[in-house]
């Protein structure tokens, strides 16, 4: 079995998700969000080029859309082998900021198709939502990872007791919050798979985080008196060859899945991926540091008190 | 004794290759026949092309009873139109989701689905007198002034008629249609007898269409369109082709991995995840659940966590094996051990999916749908085949040597 001492460097592991999380709120303040159109309402087109555009086609392409739909900062961006795609916009010259309508849109595409020579069928596909339904979208991914969190809460204060189910959830809140850096950091578009996304990655995180929890339970049941440290350090042992061999399990298909799918998988499998190497990392390093830190500050009270009593 | 566990093994194996053969292939039998997976599942539109609107109610707090006659209503007008794939359902309180596919373009569909229009008559002043609730029939007519839309009231709608044409006799009663005026007629006489015309109307097209219009606006309220989609069928296929052809692929990579890394073990997971994807999948097509991308993509995914479970049971079992127990109570221990920490990591799992079934729409909710069931079946795979299996297959007593199960050594243990 490996011997690792874990728990005697946990501090470095916490520095190294602070460092992620701090590079992640730079990103944020510098350029924040790329919020899809299922979050701030407007059309999406997806054209097929038939060729790879350069840079300054990509901002020609950029420019046009501002002409023609009046939109301040256009999206345009190459999807899948490169020879494709999406164009963000919305019209402005309505009265709220919405999607296209069909005569600005057949504008839109009939200018790019004369440059392109495109056919009509080159117009793969698009997308009209509403201002409303994307309001709504936002609070139900809100809601949907709060209520999500609450309840495992529960569950695991259940189960176990209330200070796993603590240092669970702030485990989950970090891979959260690892998860959102990626999407700022690599502009993924923030749609309606990443709800999807961030739930996969809560459901998975505390199911790794709970396979090292339950070690953690029943070594201390028959450890006797065994030092803290020790225990966790023996229990993380343990469980270390079977988390690397779960996480790399689902890697392995997220990467397949990645490399092979057409670009709606992708934006759904990276974050995934990213989640779920986190959620591998924060079971071990973070949620159990955590508690660790947690039952020895109180153990540490418990014996300064005692001498006083006595 | 040895015998009867290897028999039992391959019968074992039989039915999951059998259930495997019915579910991918379909069996006849005589006049009997379980059609195979592929001809029953039901794809969504990301998977095939096609075109979805949602339509929101313009009223506050619709009730669930209008909400189910606007979608009878929409269904009427898809069947109309020979929409007979399309698939129309109410989505929250006051939404309605209309999927067609094989259709390229949302305008031409909304057009074809029709605008549903209310119809209302106003007195002078603005006050409502009866409205499009009150319709019972409404046809196009020519008569000597030209075409008409002929309007038949119920009995409610009738008297109220009756009482505003008395009111505003000799003024103007105005005829709206979603608000706009079409038409401003002064009244004349009273009329008691439930019907009513609209003049004015160009040819008998118009007239026909409109009266249509307004029996399909029998409603409460009208429909606003406030999302539309069209994904052509090209993307549709390539999307499907392409992650099947990534799921294949990287559960293949698994069964390997699951080989490699736990030996005998491994390779009765490995059968064991079949049954689970055959059990998946046959609930996925029979069942009727929309398969969509996301929901590929929770397949793949549950069949990850699916190995977690076995993963967890024989990484016991080694351990169990290497404090020198017999295989026998090495599994025993393995499984009653492990049982724990997979019922817990399970569950808080599940109950990220079912809050995503409850929040979530559309593609979300096929993935929250495959991802749940995924997981309950995955977890009754792990405990009852995986076990099973390895029971039978350790009974036998041809396996002996602990590096059938991932020990490093050569070593005998007893069964």
């Amino acid at each position: 079995m490996t011997k690792i001492d874990f728990m005697g460097k946990r501090k470095y592991f916490y520095i190294v998700s602070i460092l992620v999380m701090v590079v992640g709120l730079i990103s944020y303040f510098v350029q924040g969000f790329n919020y899809d159109i299922d979050f701030t309402g407007g059309t999406v087109l997806e054209i097929n080029l038939h060729k790879v555009p350069t840079a300054q086609e990509i901002s020609e392409l950029e420019k046009l859309t501002k002409q023609i739909t009046g939109t301040q900062t256009p999206i345009v961006r190459k999807v899948e082998d490169g020879k494709k795609i999406m164009i963000n916009a919305h019209e402005v010259h309505g009265k709220n900021k919405t999607e296209l309508s069909k005569q600005t849109r057949d504008k839109l595409f009939g200018e790019i198709a004369k440059r392109y020579n495109l056919k009509k069928e080159d117009l793969i596909s698009y997308q009209n939502v509403g201002a409303t339904i994307s309001s709504e979208l936002k609070s139900q991914a809100i809601w949907a990872v709060v209520i999500a969190s609450i309840l495992m809460l529960i569950y695991i204060a259940i189960r176990f007791e209330f200070r796993f189910g603590t240092t669970a959830v702030a485990a989950l809140i970090h891979d959260l919050l690892i998860v959102l850096t990626v999407y700022t950091l690599f502009k993924i578009p923030l749609n309606s798979t990443f709800i999807a996304a961030i739930l996969t990655v809560l459901g998975y995180s505390i199911n790794d985080t709970i396979v090292v929890f339950d070690r953690i339970r029943e070594n201390r049941r028959i450890a006797g008196k065994m030092e803290l440290k020790d225990l966790v350090n023996l229990s993380m042992n343990q469980t270390i060859g079977r988390s690397i061999a779960t996480a790399m399990s689902v890697i392995v298909v997220l990467v397949v899945l990645y490399t092979m799918g057409v670009q709606a998988i992708k934006e759904f499998a990276f974050p995934l991926l990213i989640g779920v190497i986190s959620g591998t990392y924060s079971s071990i390093f973070i949620a159990t540091a955590l508690w660790f830190d947690w039952e020895l500050s109180t153990r540490k009270k418990k014996l300064q008190v005692k001498p006083k009593r006595a | 004794m040895q015998n009867k566990s290897l028999a039992k093994f391959l019968i074992g194996c039989l039915v999951i290759a059998f259930a495997f053969y019915i579910v991918f292939f379909g069996l006849e039998i005589g006049t009997a026949s379980i059609p195979s997976v592929q001809k029953v599942i039901r794809y969504g539109l990301d998977l095939k092309g096609g075109v979805y609107i949602v339509y929101e109610a313009a009223k506050e707090n619709p009730t669930r009873r209008e909400m189910e006659s606007a979608l009878q209503l929409i269904r009427t007008r898809l069947d109309m139109r020979n929409f007979y794939d399309a698939t129309a359902t109410i989505q929250g309180s006051k939404r309605i989701r209309v999927e067609i596919p094989g259709v390229k373009d949302p305008d031409e569909a909304i057009q074809y689905i029709g605008r549903t229009a209310l119809i209302e008559f106003k007195g002078p002043s603005g006050d409502l007198i009866v409205s499009g609730r009150n319709v019972v029939d409404a046809y196009a007519q020519q008569t000597t002034s030209g075409y008409v839309v002929a309007l038949k009231f119920d009995k409610e709608g009738t008297k109220k008629f009756a009482e505003g044409t008395k009111k505003y006799l000799g003024q103007n009663i105005g005829i709206y249609l979603d608000g706009k005026l079409i038409s401003n007629p002064v009244v004349r006489a009273e009329i008691d007898s439930g019907e009513a015309v609209i003049e004015g109307m160009k040819d008998l097209e118009e007239a026909k269409t409109l009266a249509q219009q307004i029996k399909a606006g029998a409603l409460p309220f009208a429909l606003n369109v406030i999302e539309s989609k069209a994904i052509g069928p090209s993307l549709g296929n390539e999307a499907f082709k392409s992650t099947l052809k990534a799921g294949i692929i990287g559960i293949l990579l698994v069964f390997l991995f699951m080989i490699i890394f736990y030996r005998l073990p491994g390779l009765v997971a490995d059968i064991a995840l079949v049954a689970y994807i055959v059990i998946l999948v046959a609930i996925v097509g029979y069942a009727k659940i929309t398969l969509t991308l996301p929901g590929i993509a929770g397949i793949i995914l549950s069949a990850g966590m699916a190995v977690d479970a076995n993963i967890l049971i024989f990484a016991r079992l080694k351990e169990e094996l290497r404090s020198g127990k017999t295989l026998r109570a090495a599994m025993d221990a393995g499984f009653r051990r492990a049982l724990n920490a997979v019922i817990d990591s399970n569950v808080t799992t599940i109950i990220a999916g079912i809050v995503l079934l409850f929040l979530g729409t559309g593609p979300i909710k096929g993935f929250a749908w495959t991802l749940t069931i995924g997981i309950v079946v995955s977890f009754f795979t792990a405990i009852t085949v995986t076990r099973f299996l390895l029971t039978s297959i350790i009974n036998t007593g041809l396996f002996k040597d602990i590096r059938w199960y991932g020990g490093k050594k050569t070593r005998e243990v007893d069964a």
